[in-house]
């Protein structure tokens, strides 16, 4: 998975303080990468962040993957674009080793990054005036 | 690198929005009232929102002692149930007088960038002195008796108060411009965001449009019709405005679809909640959405000053179906139900 992933999810578990409480060892790297955010220190922040996330385990991690990407779908569409690129990516690098995934949980998964990359791109005018408009 | 880079940035992003969200003014007031995926509105600097001008104007907006002859009230051709529209293909004035056109919608009206079917109105405040003061046809009757009006609100102590409480800055506060300002303000909460539309796009919600709403919700907004072109943005409608967002051009707010009988440029409506507003176009003509998506399928009516967005298109029953099956999707019965948006005199 992408760090780039990682980082969507690292932005939901910030947003969503309950996220990660079901996981000390998680909780306790997502304090250490808080704690290198505030201070700017970017690079270590995603070491952290990958060592909290790297606690979740298969099929809950893709679920994590999806609900970071509607974090990001209503908060910045630009952003989220670039996580389902990501998505995009390690879906077409996993079809023959699914990290442990049953081939149903995989293919429920790749048909979700499917429907929402084509949703996202059918709606980009949701987000602003009609470029016709102007 | 790139990667990193980009990660880094949106973590940078993240936080650096914070503080630009936390100093826009309305932030406070719409934060439990909007979903995410909503924008913060623009609010007049000269009319700042709050509670008690809200609840103030929720009272005015559903009062028939507003009207001349103390018998109409705004709510009377905007009803709640019908999206704040009023089921008829001619809005009727307080004294019975027919209207050209059909009442138009309130909802997520704080997004319009300007006002009226093809009026160039800039602001709820300035749109409101139309139905209150217009004499061809009459309809709220307010223009000659404006002391007999004003004198029904200020010699009942209730209302005197909750004039008092939503303009505590005026010695006088029973005005028609503080009348205007707390119906706007009113009219800015209206807000429909729960929508199956909304669930299934912005919530994930897999169970929240059936498959042929979808196969519809692909036509919206495929190349082959073209739909959102016109009916864009977070309101499904033509130009809206937003914190963030520039004027647009305002003669680009408006176009000739086609439908009346004379050459007219008509904004795009929204189509939130869209199933429950007909009959449908500015003069109520077309009964269902199935007839309105056969008359843009056709292109409108052949005429020379017509729209170049209404080239018409091609779509089969079945299609047909879907599109509209798609559009009854955007009907937000929360929306239609809620309490905060309902009439306070019905006991």
């Amino acid at each position: 998975m992408s760090r780039l992933l990682s980082t969507a999810l690292a932005l939901l578990v910030l947003t969503s303080p309950n996220a990660a409480q079901t996981d000390a060892r998680a909780n306790e790297a997502l304090k250490a990468g808080i704690k290198r955010l505030e201070s700017a220190e970017y690079a270590d922040a995603l070491k952290a962040f990958d060592k909290a996330l790297d606690t979740y385990a298969g099929a809950r991690r893709l679920e994590d993957a999806k609900r970071a990407y509607m974090q990001l779908f209503v908060g910045n569409r630009n952003h989220a674009n670039v996580v389902m690129k990501a998505m995009k990516v390690w879906v077409e690098t996993h079809r023959d080793d699914a990290a442990g995934l049953s081939a149903a949980a995989f293919a429920e998964f790749d048909a979700w990054v499917r429907e929402r990359d084509a949703l996202a791109e059918a709606t980009v005018n949701l987000v602003h005036n009609s470029p016709d408009w102007k | 690198m790139r990667t990193w880079l980009a990660a880094a940035g949106l973590v940078a992003w993240f936080l650096a929005a914070l503080p630009i969200m936390a100093q826009q003014p309305a932030v406070d007031f719409f934060s439990t009232r909007l979903p995410r995926w909503f924008p913060l509105p623009k609010i007049p600097v000269d009319n700042p929102i709050t509670e008690s001008k809200v609840e103030l104007g929720r009272q005015l907006f559903y009062d028939v002692r507003l009207s001349g002859n103390g018998t109409y009230s705004c709510g009377s051709c905007h009803q709640q149930a019908l999206a704040f529209t009023d089921g008829l293909a001619h809005a009727l004035g307080s004294t019975g007088e027919s209207h050209a056109r059909s009442t138009m919608s309130l909802v997520n009206v704080v997004y319009n960038a300007s006002f009226g079917w093809n009026e160039r109105l800039s602001s709820l405040e300035a749109q409101m002195e139309v139905p209150m003061h217009n004499q061809q046809p009459i309809e709220m009757g307010f223009k000659g008796r404006e002391v007999e009006v004003l004198a029904r609100f200020r010699a009942n102590d209730r209302d005197a108060g909750r004039f008092r409480a939503a303009f505590p800055e005026d010695e006088s506060p029973v005005t028609l411009p503080n009348i205007i300002k707390a119906i706007a303000s009113f009219e800015r909460v209206l807000i429909s965001a729960d929508s199956p539309f909304d669930r299934y796009v912005f919530k994930d919600d897999r169970t929240a449009m059936s498959d042929s709403a979808r196969r519809g919700l692909a036509l919206f907004f495929s190349d082959r019709l073209r739909c959102s072109e016109c009916h864009g943005s977070i309101n499904l409608s033509g130009p809206t405005t937003f914190a963030g967002t520039m004027p647009s051009d305002p003669e680009a707010f408006f176009h000739d679809t086609g439908i009346a009988a004379h050459p007219a440029k008509f904004r795009a409506p929204t189509l939130r909640n869209i199933a429950v507003t007909s009959p449908y176009m500015h003069d109520g003509s077309i009964a269902t959405l199935a007839d309105v998506v056969q008359h843009y399928a056709r292109g409108g009516r052949p005429r020379r000053e017509k729209s170049d967005r209404v080239p018409g298109f091609a779509i089969s029953p079945s299609e047909t179906d879907d599109l509209v099956a798609f559009l009854r999707s955007l009907t937000d019965e929360a929306f239609l139900t809620n309490p905060a948006f309902s009439d306070p005199h019905i006991k």
